[in-house]
C-alpha cells in the first residue's frame, strides 16, 4: 500500500464518517449563555439566601415566642469568708435559726460552737463582743 | 373635544429613552458569538466526532467550548485574534481530555463487549471506511489529532503545530508514526 493510497483512504473514510453527522442529528441549538454554565457565586446564591432566610425566621420566632420572665431574681450576695464584720453592721445576713443559741461570752467560744464557714474574729476586732446585738 | 393631560417631564424622558433604546436594539447586529455558534457548530461537532467517535460526547464538548468562550470573552469576540482557530484548538484539547478520561474509566471497569455499529453507519460507511475508522480508534489521542487535522481539516504542519501547541517536528514525527501503524493494521486485514 503506497503512501498516497493510504492518504486517499484516510480522507475518504474521515469524510464519510463526518457526513454521517447532520444538523438533524444534533440537539436543538442552545446558544451559549450565562445560564448554561453559571458561575460559582450564582450557583451558591440560592442556598445562601435560603439559609439566611431560615436563620432570620428562627431568630424572629425565638424573639417573639420566648417565655416572659416576670420577676428577675436579684443577684445573690456572695459570701466572702475573708470579710470581717464591722461594728456598724446591724446583723449578720445569714439566716438564723429559731432555736435559742448560747450566749456568746468570748469570741473564742463562738468560734468553737459555730461552723468553720463563719468569719473568724481576730484580735484586731475586739469590739464585736460588746457592740454586736445578741439575739435573745 | 380632546382633553390633554399634562405629563411630568421625567415620564416623557423615560418614554423617549425606552423608544430610542428599542430602535437601537433592533438595528444592532446579532452578537459575534451567536453568529459563530450558528456557523461553526456542525463542523466542530463533526471534528469532535472524528476524535471521540461518539455523537453525544462530541456535542457536549462543543457546547462546553462555546460556553467557556462566552464566559471568558462575552458576546463580543474582539479580544480573540482568530476565533475559528481558537475553537478548533479548544475542541481538540477537550476531545483529548475526553479520550483520556475514557481510557482511565475503561481501566477500572470490567471489559464490555464491543457494541455493534449502528445500521445507519453501516449503510453510510463502506466496509473499507469502517476498517479505517476502527484502525484510527486504536491510535493514541495525539496521533489521532494529527491525522484528523491533516487529512480532514486539511491543515499544514505549521497550522497543526500552532493548533495543538507542539512543534512542527513533533507533528511530522507523530504523523509518520501514525501512518505506519495505520498501514500495518490495514494490511493485516
Amino acid at each position: 500500500m503506497t503512501e498516497t493510497d493510504l492518504e486517499r483512504r484516510l480522507r475518504e473514510a474521515l469524510s464519510a464518517r463526518a457526513t454521517t453527522v447532520t444538523s438533524r442529528d444534533l440537539r436543538p441549538a442552545s446558544a451559549p449563555s450565562r445560564t448554561a454554565g453559571r458561575s460559582t457565586a450564582a450557583r451558591w446564591s440560592l442556598p445562601i439566601a435560603a439559609g439566611l432566610a431560615a436563620a432570620a425566621v428562627s431568630v424572629t420566632a425565638f424573639a417573639l415566642l420566648r417565655p416572659a420572665d416576670p420577676t428577675p431574681a436579684p443577684p445573690a450576695a456572695p459570701a466572702s469568708p475573708s470579710s470581717s464584720p464591722s461594728p456598724s453592721s446591724p446583723a449578720s445576713p445569714m439566716p438564723r435559726s429559731t432555736e435559742p443559741e448560747a450566749p456568746e461570752v468570748t469570741p473564742s467560744a463562738a468560734t468553737r460552737t459555730t461552723s468553720t464557714a463563719e468569719p473568724t474574729p481576730t484580735r484586731s476586732t475586739p469590739a464585736r463582743t460588746t457592740l454586736a446585738p445578741s439575739p435573745r | 373635544m380632546i382633553f390633554v393631560l399634562p405629563m411630568p417631564p421625567s415620564l416623557l424622558r423615560w418614554m423617549r429613552g425606552a423608544a430610542s433604546s428599542r430602535v437601537v436594539t433592533t438595528a444592532a447586529a446579532a452578537p459575534a458569538i451567536y453568529e459563530l455558534y450558528r456557523e461553526r457548530r456542525l463542523p466542530l461537532v463533526r471534528l469532535a466526532v472524528l476524535m471521540v467517535d461518539d455523537l453525544p460526547t462530541a456535542e457536549d464538548i462543543v457546547q462546553d467550548v462555546f460556553t467557556r468562550l462566552y464566559r471568558r470573552h462575552g458576546t463580543s469576540l474582539d479580544a480573540v485574534d482568530d476565533p475559528n482557530a481558537y475553537l478548533v484548538s479548544a475542541v481538540m484539547n477537550a476531545a483529548r481530555s475526553a479520550l483520556r478520561r475514557r481510557r482511565i474509566a475503561r481501566a477500572y471497569l470490567p471489559p464490555r463487549p464491543v457494541p455493534a455499529p449502528a445500521a445507519e453507519d453501516e449503510a453510510l460507511l463502506g466496509t473499507g471506511d469502517h476498517e479505517v475508522i476502527q484502525a484510527l480508534g486504536r491510535l493514541t489521542a495525539r496521533q489521532r489529532q494529527v491525522i484528523v487535522l491533516r487529512y480532514w481539516s486539511g491543515l499544514s504542519q505549521q497550522e497543526i503545530a500552532a493548533t495543538l501547541g507542539i512543534s512542527a517536528g513533533t507533528v511530522k514525527s507523530t504523523a509518520h508514526r501514525a501512518l505506519t501503524l495505520l498501514r500495518t493494521r490495514l494490511e493485516e486485514r
